[in-house]
Parts: C-alpha cells; sequence; structure tokens
C-alpha cells in the first residue's frame, strides 16, 4: 500500500476511474427499500377514496354546465325526539341528495301530578326535559276541576205521617261532600199542624258527622241544625234551611221554631219560665212591701182632711 | 226565644219600673205632708178631750 499511494494522494479518484482492486461488498439483491414511497401512494389511494364517497365533492360541477343549482326540501320534519331529512334536488341535472336534520327541542318525561284536582278546585301537572340533565326545563300545565259526581238519593229516614223524611248523596270524587233533602211527610190534611214541610229543604257542603236515622226527633228541622252546627252553609245557601237553623239554634230545650211553616210545638215548663215567674212574684211582693205604708198614710191624711173640712163646715 | 218567656220579661220590667214610679212619687207626697205636720205635746192641741 505505501508505494502505490505516493504518487495518488489527492487525486485517487479522478486518476484511477476504475479501480482495479476495489474492496466494496455489493449488495445481495439489486433493489433498495424505502417505506417512504408506500406511504405517500397509501395516503393518495385513500384521500381520492373519500373523495369519492362524498358526492358533493365527487361531482362539484354539474354535468349540465356550472355548478349543481340544489333546491333544498324538507322530507320529514324533525321532532323532539326523532330526527328529520332534508332532500336537495338540482334543478338541472336532477341529481339528489338527502341530509339527516337532528332531533331538536326537549325530550319531556311523564306529566306529574303537582297538586291534585278536586271537585271545585284546578290542579297542576308538571314535566321535566331529561335532554340537558344540567338545565331545569319545566312544562306545566292546569288539570280542571272535576266536579260534582253525586251519586243516587239514598233514605236516610223515611217519611211518616206528621214527619218528614231524610236523603241524602255523596260526592263519588270527595266522599266528605254530602247533600241532605227533606222529602214532605204524608198522611195529614193540614201541614200545618202536622210538621209537613212544604218545598223541598236541601242543605250541602262537607258533613263529616253521621245524622242518624234511628233518632226519633219530632222535629223536621233536626238535620238542618245539626248540619248547621257541624259546619254546613256553605254550600248552595238555600233559604228554608238557613232560616230553620238560624231561628231554633240556640234553643236548648227542644225543637220549637222550626222555621218551617206549619211545625207549630208546645213547650214543657221549664226552669226558666219558672225563673221569670219567681222574678215576678218576687218583684209584686218587694214593691208591695215597700208601698204599702205610704198608701197608708195618703189614705189617713185624706180622711184627716175630709174630718177638718165637715168640722169647718160644721 | 218562647214567646212566653218574652211576655213574661216584659212583666217584670214593667212591674219593676211602676213600683219605682210609685215609690218616689208616694215618697214625695208623704214628705210634703211631713213637712206641714208639727210635733206638739198632747196638752198644747187645744180641743184634745183628755
Amino acid at each position: 500500500m505505501n508505494g502505490r499511494m505516493r504518487g495518488n494522494r489527492g487525486n485517487d479518484r479522478a486518476a484511477a476511474p476504475f479501480p482495479s482492486h476495489r474492496s466494496s461488498r455489493l449488495p445481495a439483491s439489486g433493489w433498495t427499500f424505502c417505506p417512504i414511497p408506500v406511504l405517500v401512494i397509501f395516503c393518495i389511494v385513500l384521500l381520492l377514496l373519500c373523495c369519492t364517497a362524498v358526492p358533493a365533492f365527487a361531482e362539484s360541477s354539474c354535468p349540465e354546465g356550472g355548478e349543481h343549482d340544489y333546491e333544498v326540501s324538507l322530507e320529514k320534519r324533525a321532532t323532539q325526539t326523532r330526527a328529520g331529512l332534508r332532500r336537495y334536488t338540482c334543478h338541472k341535472c336532477g341529481s339528489t341528495y338527502t341530509e339527516r336534520i337532528p332531533a331538536m327541542g326537549h325530550v319531556w318525561g311523564t306529566w306529574k301530578i303537582v297538586k291534585k284536582a278536586t271537585c271545585t278546585a284546578d290542579g297542576r301537572e308538571t314535566r321535566i326535559c331529561s335532554k340537558h340533565p344540567g338545565l331545569v326545563h319545566v312544562q306545566s300545565r292546569v288539570v280542571p276541576a272535576l266536579g260534582h259526581d253525586w251519586s243516587a238519593w239514598k233514605t236516610v229516614r223515611s217519611a211518616a205521617p206528621g214527619r218528614a223524611g231524610l236523603e241524602k248523596r255523596v260526592c263519588r270524587n270527595n266522599p266528605d261532600e254530602v247533600q241532605y233533602r227533606q222529602s214532605p211527610a204524608f198522611g195529614t190534611s193540614d201541614g200545618a199542624g202536622s210538621g209537613a214541610v212544604t218545598g223541598n229543604l236541601m242543605i250541602s257542603g262537607s258533613h263529616s258527622g253521621n245524622v242518624s236515622g234511628d233518632n226519633d226527633s219530632e222535629n223536621a228541622g233536626d238535620p238542618a241544625r245539626a248540619g248547621a252546627k257541624s259546619g254546613v252553609g256553605s254550600g248552595n245557601g238555600m233559604a228554608g234551611g238557613s232560616a230553620g237553623s238560624g231561628d231554633s239554634g240556640g234553643d236548648s230545650d227542644g225543637a220549637g221554631g222550626t222555621g218551617t211553616s206549619g211545625a207549630r210545638k208546645t213547650v214543657p215548663f221549664g226552669a226558666a219560665d219558672a225563673a221569670i215567674l219567681g222574678a215576678n212574684g218576687a218583684a209584686v211582693l218587694f214593691w208591695t212591701l215597700l208601698l204599702l205604708p205610704l198608701v197608708r198614710v195618703m189614705f189617713w191624711v185624706v180622711a184627716k182632711r175630709r174630718e177638718k173640712e165637715e168640722e169647718a163646715s160644721a | 226565644m218562647i214567646l212566653r218567656r218574652v211576655i213574661g220579661l216584659i212583666i217584670l220590667a214593667a212591674v219593676m219600673t211602676a213600683g219605682a214610679v210609685l215609690y218616689l212619687i208616694l215618697n214625695r207626697k208623704v214628705a210634703d205632708i211631713e213637712s206641714d205636720l208639727t210635733i206638739r205635746e198632747k196638752k198644747d192641741i187645744r180641743g184634745l178631750k183628755k
């Protein structure tokens, strides 16, 4: 190596274009493997596939010339729970494609009763949207009043000669709502004397107690008074029942003065009557004892004057 | 209220009122008469028979 290399310092490559003793290793095959072009080719193919999959990009130009002129039409309306569909149709070539419209609005749950409706008062229901749990979306609506659902009239006390009968009916929606009515007595010609009720006395309202049908009271207005005492009176305001209950409400002895025409009754002599009579007697006795001497004096004076006049005349 | 009790109370009120009025009138008359009277001994009364 020493002799040969001296002459060729610096110009080794230029002086020897064809080296004869070059120690170089040749590869086993003639191909050189590089991964970069393969990756590029793969990406191009993938891009072409994506472009062909989207019609809008696949055919950006209309066959009739220029670009497509699409008309938008609603094929299916989107609701709160169901997606809709929008259709695009080109005026020129007639090509069409559809587009999905996502479901909109709330996703409401079931209606829940907040305030129960009664016979006379409205109720309220609400429902909550479950689409957006973070937001409170509430819908409410009014439930109209149910109204009374009266059952059939039921006899509480049957009518008898000289005594009116009693019937009642109950509201099915609210058992506390009870209506009473009287049926006229029968068997007497004189209605006023026998205690018959003229007209139809009705009382309605909330009544929690029971009117005893076995109570053999002679007064036809007993249920009226019982109803008035238990809080009835805010109902339909029937004049007969109200007048009857008000007229006899303060009486503790018995019925008397029922307020209904023709129901007269003798009241037994009681303690109050005895007290008033005793007070009258005591007052008369008191004044008699007090005024008697004065009256005797007056008589004596008159007698004396008469005597004097007689003496004077004589 | 029962009618007879009302009448009884009216009578009671009338008796009390009438009695009070009579008492006042008679009391005044007696007072007038007493003012006319003088207290004298028997021996001073003329014509009194012993």
